[in-house]
């Protein structure tokens, strides 16, 4: 409630931004009135003052402010209450848009339904609707945050004119990330005041979900910090950092003991990033990670970090994310927790958008928060804020029912220095992304999409992701067979690779979007790789990497030795030749081959005599979701 | 001293009066006035029309905006119009253009709504009438939902329905009985797919199914219901080769039309766009050989589906907005949007075997968007278009409307979040399952009481 009459008074004075000057205003104006009022020597002090300084108008004003302030105050509480009383729900039914993290969008949607219902038995109408909806890009999340007009997502063309835009997500009036460091990190960025903090509502602690049985190896389940944790863990896992919050959090964790730019701490940061390379599974986010395991037959040897409440989705059987969207059980997992972690600590962040809000929304945002009182999501499996776990998780098993006070979250700084530790804890790749623009990939395969706009749109999203990664990857875009020109066994050295995140990055995504197939041409995609292998190799710095964006038809005429009916397999010859020998001399290239529209490629006879050498991915190409595909290549191509 | 002391009480209290009145409008004013969005622009200067992803073939309402926008930079000086695309989903759509504007927000002049949406829209006053227009030769009843008293708020852009695709080989299936019999067919996961993930098109093809056992059915009160949803399960349940794809829990219109499409089913329930997706892949439709898939009507009505275009009651380009409706809703756009981008027409009169090359002619596509890169198949013979037209006609004569009520989105959600546990779990629904739908679908459409979706 008085966070409720703060935001009321805040508007009065005209400003929501600033929470903190609000306070400051408003425990003056009280203050100033209570002391007036009952203490004598303040009167007499401002007595003297008025009488003395305003004469003759000074005790005119101070009969005028006492009568304002007092009414003000008085007239602000009873609007308030009066506001929850007589606010009339049946004429003004509103909908909410929510916008929270992926792994916690149907707990939230489930509380949404909840709080409507709790209003509709109270009003005896429906006066509320709450949409819960999740993006799962943290980065493009970001984005469209600090630069309120970009929400509009990608626009489109038809010709030479743009005619629209694609939204990025609904517009939502409520934001509740997984951690208050995010909105900190935004807020600082962001000179708008569009986003207002009403703090933490609920508080979910980290944990490493092993099975009983590795629990009993790591030791203790609780009082171990996360390194000691991670030293005696199988198959540690984390989140996507470049794309989940979660992810991004417990890199921050991970790295919170070695915390500083010298070489030492450096060291240790890219041994941490080792061992969790290591593992075979990838996600991109907590829930995907748990979704992996409940559909794995063994989960001995794999350990996940991720929040508690997620896990105890899982131990429920709850539905998880896109990948696992029905009910069902996985290998009993506990929770071993690290005993220096910070907590998610999920704030509730109310978002104003230029010319929509109004009192009647602002009243019911406010009511949702209230509503959402910690008794509540504790039984969606969250704790308190203050870290007291509700009777749900204690009884689940494989949980701890102590506190587990939260701790600060980070600050936008360290969230800052997590991510450009990230980038420098891993080793960077030197990547060519080679699109196949042979005729045949004029091919539509749905709707209004050929199968080179979809190598595009996985082409652009490969760049996003690296260059959101923090890392000093470097990307070339090249072509085969040529453009413009060429044909024949010529390849389109478009841009030979450039600092992801350098000034040349801009000239990526127009030498992608400006790509068309030509009439017919052949498909040296072997020549290509031989080719790309060469250039990539050249950085010894770098991790070499091929990504080949193709419909992965291989169909040259023209062998390395002249016209020749086995073409194809002789570029084949000369690609593993040379993979061998950058082998001798410790150079491991890796390559991605993205077989677009051609199911059962990656297992057919061309790709077999590679396969040692390749990730393979035949893709679909309608597939909606490159990003999913895309976290997993690139995680791949870092692991080698 | 005290510091009233210099005042006599006759004054004091005239200034304390004038403090108190100045103190109440200070609190009470900005509560009873709604803030002005203000807004005179929606800030770009154009028309900005609000609407799902465009999944007509190659794009055709974009096509639609370009050639608005051509004419009016030579013509009458209207503001050009851009398309805002909010995602592929209606709840996503919905809940975008809601929100937008029911605080008098103008993001948005135009809006198009999927036909259940009109009547909320219109009841919480966020449309403006649309003067001058006439039913002409649009289909009656999308013409209909539209229409309140003696003002037209919706005029209909697109119409669809459910139409059943299947491979051939084997028989034009008629009914659900001749789909259960269809015997297994060697590299096929599973005869039939639909949309039965939890969004709108749960709700569509559960009425479907409904209608297709009891035309007049409501899914709150017909007593078919529990059989229709526990045949629906015993297919997916079909150990050796189901019935229905069980895939189609977690499946909406494109995941329906991979499946088909990848020859993992040998029927789909789709929307007559995915006509023209089918017809442009080689191995479906190979060239100067007969295709390999055909279209029929479902075994019982469909959903009237499609969009209508309103005007938003805070656009600030009102005159030239309906203008832009009138455009895109004139019969030489809707034989655009058939012919070349497979939607179905909300006119009858376009309801014909036009090619998209006549089509485009007609309307003076722009000459570089004709020369578009395209493949043989785009441009579908009128022979070819006929089936289609056939059945769309056929259907579209059965085709019935959903709910109408202002509370239709709830109505919609609370079916799915009753009835989708029992689909994606594959368990018995029961009588009490059909007691607590009842009660809580009563309760959705009367915008009364709690739904138990919490």
């Amino acid at each position: 409630m008085l966070t409720t009459l703060l935001a009321t008074f805040a508007t009065r004075v005209g400003t929501e931004a600033d929470t903190a000057v609000v306070w400051g205003v408003f425990c003056l104006a009280a203050s100033s009135l209570l002391a007036l009022l009952f203490i004598p020597r303040v009167r007499g002090w401002t007595t003297w003052v008025w009488t003395h300084s305003l004469w003759p108008v000074g005790p005119y004003l101070l009969w005028f402010a006492l009568g304002g302030m007092a009414t003000s105050l008085l007239a602000g509480f009873v609007l308030d209450e009066a506001g929850r009383l007589s606010y009339e729900p049946c004429e003004t039914r509103i909908d909410l848009r929510v916008l929270t993290a992926p792994e916690s969008r149907a707990a939230f949607q489930h509380l949404g339904d909840q709080f409507a219902d709790d209003q509709a038995a109270a009003a005896g109408c429906r006066p509320v609707r709450i949409n819960v909806f999740a993006q799962s890009s943290v980065s493009a999340l970001e984005d469209a945050f600090v630069h309120q007009v970009q929400w509009s997502g990608s626009t489109f063309a038809k010709g030479p004119a743009q005619v629209g835009s694609a939204l990025l997500t609904p517009q939502p009036d409520v934001w509740i990330p997984p951690s208050s460091a995010l909105v900190d990190d935004l807020l600082e960025q962001d000179q708008d005041d569009g986003l207002v903090s009403l703090g933490s509502i609920a508080s979910s602690p980290l944990v490493l979900a092993v099975t009983q049985e590795q629990a009993d190896r790591i030791g203790q389940r609780t009082g171990q910090t996360l390194q000691e944790i991670l030293a005696k863990a199988v198959g540690p896992a984390r989140p996507n950092p470049e794309t989940s919050e979660m992810g991004l959090m417990v890199s921050y964790d991970l790295y919170r003991g070695h915390f500083s730019s010298s070489q030492r701490h450096r060291e240790a940061r890219q041994a941490d990033e080792q061992r969790l390379a290591k593992t075979t599974m990838t996600g991109r986010g907590p829930a995907d990670l748990l979704c992996a395991v409940r559909r794995s037959a063994d989960a001995s040897e794999v350990a996940p970090l991720v929040s508690e409440q997620v896990l105890f989705d899982y131990a429920a059987g709850s539905p998880l994310g896109s990948l696992c969207p029905a009910s069902g059980q996985g290998t009993p997992l506990v929770a071993v927790y690290p005993s220096d972690t910070r907590a998610l600590d999920f704030p509730f962040v109310r978002v104003s958008w230029t010319g929509q809000g109004g009192n009647a929304r602002h009243q019911l945002i406010d009511r949702f928060h209230d509503w959402l009182t910690p008794g509540r999501l504790q039984t969606m499996g969250f704790r308190s804020p203050s870290g007291t776990a509700g009777d749900r998780l204690s009884r689940a098993g494989g949980f701890s029912h102590q506190g587990i006070p939260p701790g600060s979250a980070p600050s936008a700084a360290e969230l800052r220095d997590t991510r450009a530790y990230l980038g420098q804890a891993r080793r960077p790749l030197n990547t060519i992304l080679a699109l196949d623009i042979s005729g045949s990939m004029s091919q539509k395969v749905a709707s209004q999409v050929t199968k080179l706009d979809r190598a595009r749109i996985l082409a652009r999203t490969t760049v996003r992701l690296l260059g959101s990664a923090g890392s000093a990857d470097r990307v070339g875009i090249w072509s085969f067979p040529q453009w413009p020109g060429g044909g024949g066994l010529s390849i389109g050295r478009l841009l030979d690779p450039v600092d992801v995140r350098g000034p040349q990055a801009d000239r990526l995504n127009p030498e992608i979007n400006r790509l068309v197939t030509p009439n017919g041409g052949s498909s040296p995609l072997y020549k290509t790789l031989l080719e790309a292998l060469n250039q990539v190799s050249a950085d010894t710095s770098r991790t070499p990497s091929v990504v080949v964006l193709t419909d992965a038809d291989d169909s040259v005429k023209i062998g390395p030795d002249g016209p020749s009916p086995n073409a194809s397999q002789q570029w084949l010859e000369q690609v593993r030749n040379r993979i061998n020998e950058l082998h001798k001399d410790e150079i491991y290239p890796h390559i991605a081959v993205l077989a677009i529209g051609n199911r059962g490629w990656c297992t057919g006879k061309e790709a077999r005599p590679l396969q040692r050498y390749l990730h393979c991915h035949d893709q679909d190409a309608t597939d909606g979701d490159p990003e999913s595909l895309l976290t997993e290549v690139i995680a791949e191509l870092r692991r080698g | 001293m005290s510091v009233l002391s210099p005042l006599t009480g006759r004054w004091r209290w005239t200034a304390a009066l004038a403090g108190i009145l100045v103190g109440l409008g200070w609190v009470v004013v900005p509560h009873l006035v709604e803030p002005d969005a203000g807004c005179g622009d929606n800030g770009s200067g154009m028309i900005t029309v609000a609407a799902g992803t465009d999944v007509s073939f190659n794009t055709q309402r974009r096509t639609l905006l370009r050639v608005w926008n051509e004419r009016v930079r030579k013509l009458n000086g209207d503001p050009e119009a851009r398309l805002e695309e909010i995602g592929s989903l209606a709840d996503v759509q919905r809940s975008q253009m809601i929100g937008a504007l029911q605080s008098g927000g103008c993001r948005y002049d135009a809006l198009a709504l999927d036909l259940p949406w009109i009547e909320e829209f219109y009841r919480r006053g966020l449309l403006a009438p649309l003067r001058g227009f006439a039913q002409e030769d649009r289909h009656p009843q999308a013409w209909q939902a539209g229409v309140r008293g003696k003002n037209t708020y919706a005029v209909p852009f697109d119409s669809d329905v459910a139409l059943l695709y299947y491979r051939t080989g084997g028989q034009r299936p008629q009914s659900w009985a001749d789909i259960d019999k269809v015997p297994r067919k060697a590299g096929y996961e599973a005869t039939y797919a639909g949309q039965f993930a939890s969004y709108e098109g749960l709700t569509v093809n559960l009425l479907e199914l409904l209608w297709s056992v009891d035309p007049g059915g409501t899914l709150e009160s017909s007593p078919r219901t529990i059989k229709v949803v526990n045949e629906l399960i015993g297919r997916m349940n079909r150990p050796v080769f189901p019935a229905v794809w069980r895939e189609s829990v977690v499946s909406a219109e494109q995941e329906t039309t991979e499946a088909f499409l990848d020859g993992k089913v040998l029927m789909m329930r789709n929307w007559p766009y995915v006509y023209r997706i089918l017809a442009s892949q080689e191995n479906l439709n190979p060239p100067g050989r007969p295709r390999l898939f055909a279209v029929t009507q479902l075994p019982g009505p469909s959903v009237l589906g499609g969009h209508s275009l309103a005007l938003a009651r805070t656009s600030p380009h009102k005159d030239a907005t309906r203008r832009l409706i009138e455009f895109l809703t004139g019969s030489e756009a809707q034989q655009l949007l058939f012919s070349c981008g497979g939607f179905a027409p909300s006119r009858i009169g376009a309801l014909r075997e036009t090619s998209c090359a006549q089509a485009q002619r007609r309307l003076a596509v722009p000459d570089d968007e004709r020369a578009a890169p395209v493949t043989g198949s785009d441009n579908l013979p009128e022979e070819q278009l006929k089936p289609l037209v056939n059945e769309l006609r056929k259907a579209f004569e059965k085709a019935r409307l959903r709910p109408v009520s202002s509370f239709y989105s709830e109505y919609s959600t609370t079916l799915q979040c009753h009835l989708y546990p029992y689909l994606r779990d594959r368990s018995t629904f029961d009588a009490a399952g059909l007691r607590s739908l009842r009660d809580a679908l009563q309760a959705a459409l009367r915008g009364t009481g709690p739904t138990g979706c919490g």
